[in-house]
């Protein structure tokens, strides 16, 4: 039974550090700095939003009982939303080391381990790491937002203590669900899907997962306001969306001190006395559907983790297989387009080295994938926020300008993605063949692998965003936008990967400075940038000669740039490759002396 | 064609290669012995110019490697010890970007990929993902990746690691081709068969140190051994192998 004890704690051990493993950071050294990293950065957030934005309002602003229940439910949705969100994010990064898979296979195969004991330990593994984030992510809102909320209040300790458990037990549980949620995705994928059809369908859907996801956190702040009309109150659609039920869970579960503190009989100040009265009303409407929210919260609650163990039982009832290589045959059609993109899009063989590296890494890798979706994921956010200003104005001249102002913040945010992406190297280990077969010349090859980034990225956004403008500001501004965009966005393409020591894909970048300094200074750079170039160019469409210098300013910008920029990427320049295969550990520039 | 001279490469102030110096000549296998732990990979990683030397150089036709890395690299095939590639890609698209980076016409890779990888055995399993592959056959897409570009020096660094016997026996008869149409060929292994197969001149390396560096028939007869294993056991191996493999199995047996 000891030995049994020891295997399970050892193998426990075992799925937890490949939970932290990464290809792209040294084996050893790095990991405790990961989870410091990871766990400062979940925890600080909610003391930060906690203590200075949520708490000044309830500190200085509202001093009653009903408002104060009103205005706690946009909180208690904003915090509920961001556990449900986080906690699903991190199942849907971790999607590949969710199951147990072929390295498992390879590695504890052949030791004389039961497999129950195995999945055992990979199940025991994954709750501890979900719970580890989810403590990291709640603990401090659970005990700092319902002291704020009671401040005013005479409210007995037991009261208290009740509203901080119910704080962590809700956001806890709902947190729980979301990642579960992801696990059953990922699991009834498995269930359903052949194992080569689950490999592709995998890949596109944990993309998508990150993406929305992410934009839908990023998004949160502004989703949690007005609650109580907007979702809890609105129609049986809003109110279907799962952070509402736990909101209802959460309300079910704290009533009776909220209708205690009104009894109390507070002196409410006169000016307060209607809103009060609103708030009362308002409150004393929505009480019969938290039950019915709470009991669906419950419902789920209960039901998404059986179903999830149960597929999970399934899916694991051995170790899987040794991975078979997917079968890339090529068709006629990508030959055609081999050949063209050799004949037009990339001559020399070290711009083809460049270009179908790029693709294949981006498209193929998941490291690089999640880098891009999650660009992806803020530039949505920000287009949400910026579309919702623009249907909010009526005057159509500085609706066009947010308009084309939007595309250029949109796609640099992407390129910003792109740039982290190319800037992380395709596979450490593999680099050598670099410095080995590398002849000295950057130039062709960075050509190259822009050149992707505008086949593979930069023009499909470029025509999801030309349909987009046409519907929103017609058909001749949106027209006439695409060339300038489309200069603008190689532009910022170009001034992104200028950087003469790095090679894309084989070394990797480090952030220019302090980026907590710079980052913000450079968003508003970005921001008053693009908003000047819209100004700018809406003038210009509206007249044809300036349009035409507009073109050829843009372009002889373009152009002075990339001269500028071949002075540094041609022959000559020295590429400092991050990794030599003699190296036992791999850098990220993490290592260097502070 | 290809000289080292007194390379001396210390890791935290302890020589792991110490004053070795040899030269490849065109149409020659130099095998390169020693036991683990010897300084092989750490010479040939010097060889490459993967790392630099503490002291001593590599001279290319007379030129150091490190002026002109790049132009030596041109004229060079390396086989590393491990088998690193990208593992999402296919082991034909792996060879294309080797072939593009060395710039190679398209049309040249269109030709040379399918056949070496027919001729290796590889032919279906070229379009399949590097991830799902053997050890044997990414060793077998590294021997493609080296001599693709025809190279003048080729240095295989436990070229044998993780092949199939017929693809062994391939490669030794293609080291020795190889080597008859002028490459300076550095075979460095310590599977003493292979070498004795294989090359005409032995280096033999030990804690750092060239204890012999001769053709295999003059170490032979200089040491009065039958076969180059027993003059390997000689010059490198301090314990009596029965003595130690026997202990070995004492303490296997410990319960």
């Amino acid at each position: 039974m000891a030995t049994s004890a020891t295997t399970h704690r050892l193998l426990r051990a075992h799925f937890l550090h490949r939970f932290l493993d990464n290809d792209l950071i040294s084996p050893n050294a790095d990991r405790h700095d990961a989870i410091v990293l990871i766990a400062t950065s979940l925890a600080v957030p909610g003391l930060v939003v906690t203590v200075l934005l949520i708490g000044s309002k309830y500190l200085f602003g509202i001093p009653t009982p009903a408002l104060t229940s009103i205005a706690a439910l946009d909180d208690k949705f904003l915090y509920i939303s961001v556990s449900m969100l986080v906690m699903a994010l991190i199942g849907a990064v971790q999607w590949d080391a969710l199951d147990l898979d072929a390295r498992d296979e390879a590695i504890l195969g052949p030791l004389p381990l039961t497999h129950v004991e195995i999945a055992r330990a990979k199940l025991a593994a994954l709750v501890i790491f979900v719970s580890a984030f989810a403590v990291a992510l709640n603990a401090v809102p659970s005990i700092v937002f319902p002291l704020l909320l009671v401040a005013h209040f005479h409210v007995n300790i037991i009261a208290v203590v009740r509203l901080i458990l119910t704080h962590a037990t809700v956001t806890t549980l709902a947190g729980a669900w979301a990642f579960l949620s992801v696990v059953f995705i990922r699991e009834l994928l498995r269930l359903v899907l052949s194992a080569s059809w689950f490999r592709r369908v995998s890949a596109v859907v944990q993309g998508v997962l990150v993406l929305t996801l992410g934009s839908t956190l990023l998004l949160t702040p502004w989703l949690a306001t007005g609650v109580p009309m907007k979702w809890m109150g609105g129609s049986s659609a809003a109110r279907a969306v799962p952070p509402v039920w736990f909101v209802g869970l959460y309300e079910s579960s704290t009533k009776g001190i909220t209708l205690t503190i009104r009894g109390l009989g507070l002196r409410i100040p006169k000016g307060l006395i209607p809103a009060e009265a609103n708030a009362h009303v308002l409150y004393d409407r929505l009480l019969p559907r938290f039950g019915a929210f709470a009991q669906m919260a419950l419902l789920v609650t209960l039901v998404t983790p059986l179903a999830t163990l149960a597929l999970y039982a399934w899916n694991n009832k051995r170790l899987p297989a040794p991975t078979v290589g997917r079968w890339r045959r090529r068709s006629t059609g990508r030959s055609i387009a081999a050949v063209l993109i050799a004949l037009f899009v990339a001559r020399r063989p070290l711009e083809r080295a460049g270009f179908f590296f790029t693709l294949q890494t981006l498209a193929r890798s998941v490291s690089h994938r999640m880098s891009i979706a999650a660009a992806g994921a803020v530039a949505f956010a920000v287009s949400v926020m910026f579309m919702h200003g623009i249907r909010a104005i009526n005057g159509v001249a500085y609706a066009e300008t947010r308009v084309l102002a939007l595309q250029t913040i949109a796609i640099s945010i992407v390129l910003v993605g792109v740039r982290k992406a190319v800037g992380t190297p395709a596979e450490l280990r593999a680099n050598w063949i670099f410095p080995m077969a590398w002849n000295g010349e950057v130039g062709p090859y960075v050509a190259g692998v822009k050149r992707a980034v505008i086949i593979a990225i930069i023009v499909p956004m470029l025509l999801a965003l030309l349909a987009f403008d046409w519907y929103e500001i017609g058909a001749r501004v949106a027209f006439a936008h695409a060339p300038v965009a489309f200069i603008v966005s190689v532009l910022v393409l170009d001034m992104l990967l200028w950087q003469p020591e790095m090679l894309p894909l084989t070394c990797s970048s480090r952030p220019p400075g302090n980026l907590k300094a710079f980052g913000p200074i450079y968003l508003m750079a970005l921001f008053v940038a693009a908003y000047t170039l819209a100004r700018v160019e809406r003038a210009a469409i509206a007249d044809a000669a300036r349009y035409a210098v507009l073109l050829a300013a843009s372009a002889t910008t373009y152009i002075g740039f990339r001269l500028w920029d071949a002075r540094y990427h041609g022959r000559g320049t020295r590429i400092v490759f991050d990794d030599s295969p003699e190296t036992p550990t791999q850098r990220l520039g993490l290592g260097e002396p502070v | 064609m290809l000289e080292a001279r007194h390379l001396v490469r210390r890791f935290y102030g302890t020589a792991v290669v110490d004053d070795v110096s040899f030269v490849l000549r065109p149409g020659e296998v130099t095998g390169y012995l020693g036991p683990n732990g010897s300084g092989k990979t750490t010479t040939v990683r010097m060889l490459t110019g993967l790392i630099e030397p503490t002291s001593g150089s590599v001279t290319f036709r007379g030129q150091r490697i490190s002026d002109n890395l790049t132009d030596y690299r041109r004229r060079l095939g390396y086989v590393p010890e491990e088998p690193f590639l990208y593992p999402f890609m296919s082991g034909r698209e792996y060879l294309e970007l080797v072939g593009r980076l060395r710039e190679l016409p398209e049309s040249l890779l269109s030709r040379k990929i399918p056949a070496m990888l027919i001729l290796f055995g590889m032919g279906d399993a070229g379009e399949q993902s590097i991830g799902s592959y053997s050890k044997g056959m990414k060793q077998k897409v590294l021997i493609c990746a080296a001599l693709m570009h025809d190279p003048d020096v080729i240095v295989f660094d436990e070229p044998e690691s993780g092949l199939d016997v017929g693809a062994v026996l391939v490669l030794r008869h293609l080291v020795q081709t190889l080597a008859a149409r002028g490459k300076a060929i550095l075979y460095s292994s310590h599977i003493l068969e292979s070498v004795e197969k294989v090359c005409a001149n032995v280096i033999v390396l030990h804690r750092g140190r060239v204890v012999a560096d001769a053709s295999v028939e003059h170490l032979r007869s200089e040491m009065a051994r039958s076969s180059l294993e027993e003059v390997f056991s000689e010059l490198v191996l301090r314990d009596d192998p029965a003595r130690t493999a026997s202990d070995i199995a004492d303490v296997v047996s410990i319960r």
